[in-house]
């Protein structure tokens, strides 16, 4: 389950203040596993503390008062799905139900490209995404969501691939703040954004850097620099202003994300 | 110096912060305003000791003060501030909808026009504070920011106040064209403020031309004049921890030991240590003993040492 990594950044503590969370991948370490677990946060983790808290039963999905909203930009929906499924959380009822809406930007993209007309609004005909009708795509869809549930999460994966359709990066920047400034908007509102970062690619690195500044809470996901182990999948560093800051090794199981302190990997 | 920035005394027109991005260091902060605590080890690149600092110049200026937000976290901490006293702060929301994507009629044009929109025609002078000021850099464009930088420090807005003093930070990390854009801001600014794993560096440029250089060390914060030397084995230093750190900080265990220990080590036999001359009876014993052929250096190494 995703628990332990959710303890770990601290988002379980009942005064954590993270509204804003940016997710750094670092090499050719993969993310999406932090998506998923936040995912799982919102839809399940969240509902279940506050029952327990209150002395009631574990609630069911559909009685979750947060929705979920996820742009995938480098991994298809059904990627998420299938992860989320192994931490125990069924993205197709949950998405039936109106909790969860997904937008598949590299499905809309390659649509866009085989077919003569454009199937999504936020997409040109040469494939390039235009944030500013994205970003309005995003927004009444996060609007709607607010109106029958109690809180929103909007979860962007891999927001670095928008630059490789043709995005500027100053466009993208601007973007990030109109994103920014939906948390004010938006009562109740949590922003997860996760990229991939290099500092060979000063695009990737300037977009990382940036993201770094606006978020309240940090994560950064990386292999490990003594390379590859049985035990350990990769290391995780968290770093926020109202989280204590801590380097995680974590190690990814069928069904489970474990979390441990480095060098504890065979406790 | 700093402390003079935080009370409005500073005649500077124009002071640049820039926060360098480092890895946390741990518990250490900064400790400038006794009512405005800072939490621990959250001062990154230095957005939260400008915080604190910004939070002191409103309280001390005695004009109008209109802050630009890019961030959104300034924006949270100025509004208890702006609502105790409206007629001293103005805050500025930059990430609302500062292009119009949402509303076309709040689209803006630059910084100048967003303030000159909310400024009363009696206003004479007023202070200006952008934070930070990486972002418009990018979302606005360097020319334009840089051009809007310079009408801001020598001419008055059109029709308008003029800038008394232009407060801006800046991310060393977040910048168009890299460094020397970094040089281009350092170049209009009046007073330099360097912010590098919590030790604040002052460049001031007074009038005639002459410069005068401070450093603030981390913790409570305590002026002592900036010396070159100090500056360079400080930053070698600051290179040399951030190259290689310390086991002790990034281990998980202890990795030294205790006195008792240290004694316990000291005693211990190891197996292949020569306890007696005279061989114990029964059993079979290993002994290491050089060989002729051995390179067997008696010398003390450390003699050469005035230890």
């Amino acid at each position: 389950m995703a628990a332990a990594l959710i303890a770990a950044l601290g988002l379980d503590q009942p005064e954590a203040q993270s509204s804003s969370i940016a997710v750094l991948e670092k090499g050719n370490a993969d993310s999406s596993f932090v998506l998923s677990c936040f995912m799982w946060e919102c839809l399940v983790g969240r509902s279940a503390r506050e029952c327990r808290a209150n002395g009631l039963l574990l609630p069911r999905p559909s009685e979750s008062s947060a929705a979920v909203l996820l742009v995938s930009c480098h991994h298809s929906a059904a990627h998420y799905r299938n992860q989320s499924l192994k931490l125990g959380l069924n993205l197709t009822s949950l998405s039936q139900k109106g909790l969860f809406e997904e937008l598949d930007l590299t499905k809309a993209i390659s649509s866009s490209l085989v077919k003569s007309g454009c199937m999504a609004d936020f997409i040109n005909d040469s494939g390039t995404i235009i944030v500013e009708t994205l970003f309005s795509s995003i927004r009444s869809r996060l609007l709607k969501m607010k109106d029958s549930f109690k809180s929103v999460c909007l979860i962007i994966g891999n927001i670095n691939d928008i630059i490789t359709t043709g995005v500027s990066t100053s466009h993208i920047f601007t973007f990030i703040n109109y994103l920014q400034g939906l948390l004010a908007e938006i009562d109740c509102m949590s922003l997860v954004i996760s990229t991939h970062f290099t500092d060979d690619d000063e695009s990737e690195r300037l977009l990382g850097s940036f993201l770094k500044n606006a978020s309240d809470l940090t994560v950064t996901v990386s292999g490990l620099q003594t390379g590859l182990s049985k035990d350990v999948s990769g290391c995780l560093n968290v770093w926020g202003q109202s989280t204590p800051s801590g380097t995680y090794h974590y190690r990814l199981l069928d069904r489970q994300v474990k979390m441990f302190s480095p060098g504890a990997s065979s406790v | 110096m700093l402390k003079s920035i935080g009370d409005a005394r500073l005649q500077s027109p124009f002071i640049l912060f820039v926060g360098h991005s480092t890895e946390p260091l741990g518990t250490r902060t900064y400790v400038c305003d006794p009512l405005h605590p800072l939490p621990d080890g959250a001062d990154r690149n230095g957005a939260s000791l400008f915080l604190s600092i910004l939070k002191s110049y409103i309280k001390s200026a005695e004009r109008v003060t209109h802050v630009l937000c890019w961030e959104r976290k300034t924006v949270k901490h100025l509004q208890d501030l702006e609502e105790q006293d409206r007629l001293k702060l103005r805050i500025h929301d930059c990430l609302a909808d500062f292009h119009g994507w949402i509303n076309p009629d709040n689209k803006e044009t630059g910084l100048i026009s967003l303030i000159k929109k909310s400024v009363s025609a009696d206003t004479k002078e007023i202070n200006v504070i952008v934070d930070s000021l990486s972002n418009p850099l990018f979302t606005l464009g360097f020319a334009h920011c840089l051009q809007e930088i310079q009408q801001m420090i020598n001419s008055p807005i059109d029709n308008g106040p003029r800038i008394q003093q232009l407060m801006c930070l800046v991310h060393s990390d977040v910048l168009p064209c890299g460094p020397s854009s970094l040089s281009h801001l350092k170049h209009l600014a009046s007073t330099v403020v360097e912010l590098k794993n919590q030790v604040a560096r002052i460049t001031h440029r007074k009038p005639g031309g002459h410069e005068e250089k401070y450093s603030l060390s981390a913790g409570h914060i305590c002026i002592q004049p900036f010396r070159i030397p100090a500056h360079t084995e400080l930053a070698h230093a600051e290179d040399r921890v951030k190259a290689t750190p310390l086991p002790q900080d990034v281990a998980s265990f202890r990795v030294a030991l205790s006195d008792k220990e240290k004694e316990e080590k000291d005693k211990l036999v190891l197996p292949y240590m020569r306890t007696s001359e005279k061989p114990e009876e029964g059993g079979g014993k290993v002994f290491y003993q050089p060989d002729a052929v051995d390179d067997w250096d008696d010398e003390d190494p450390d003699d050469d040492l005035d230890v």
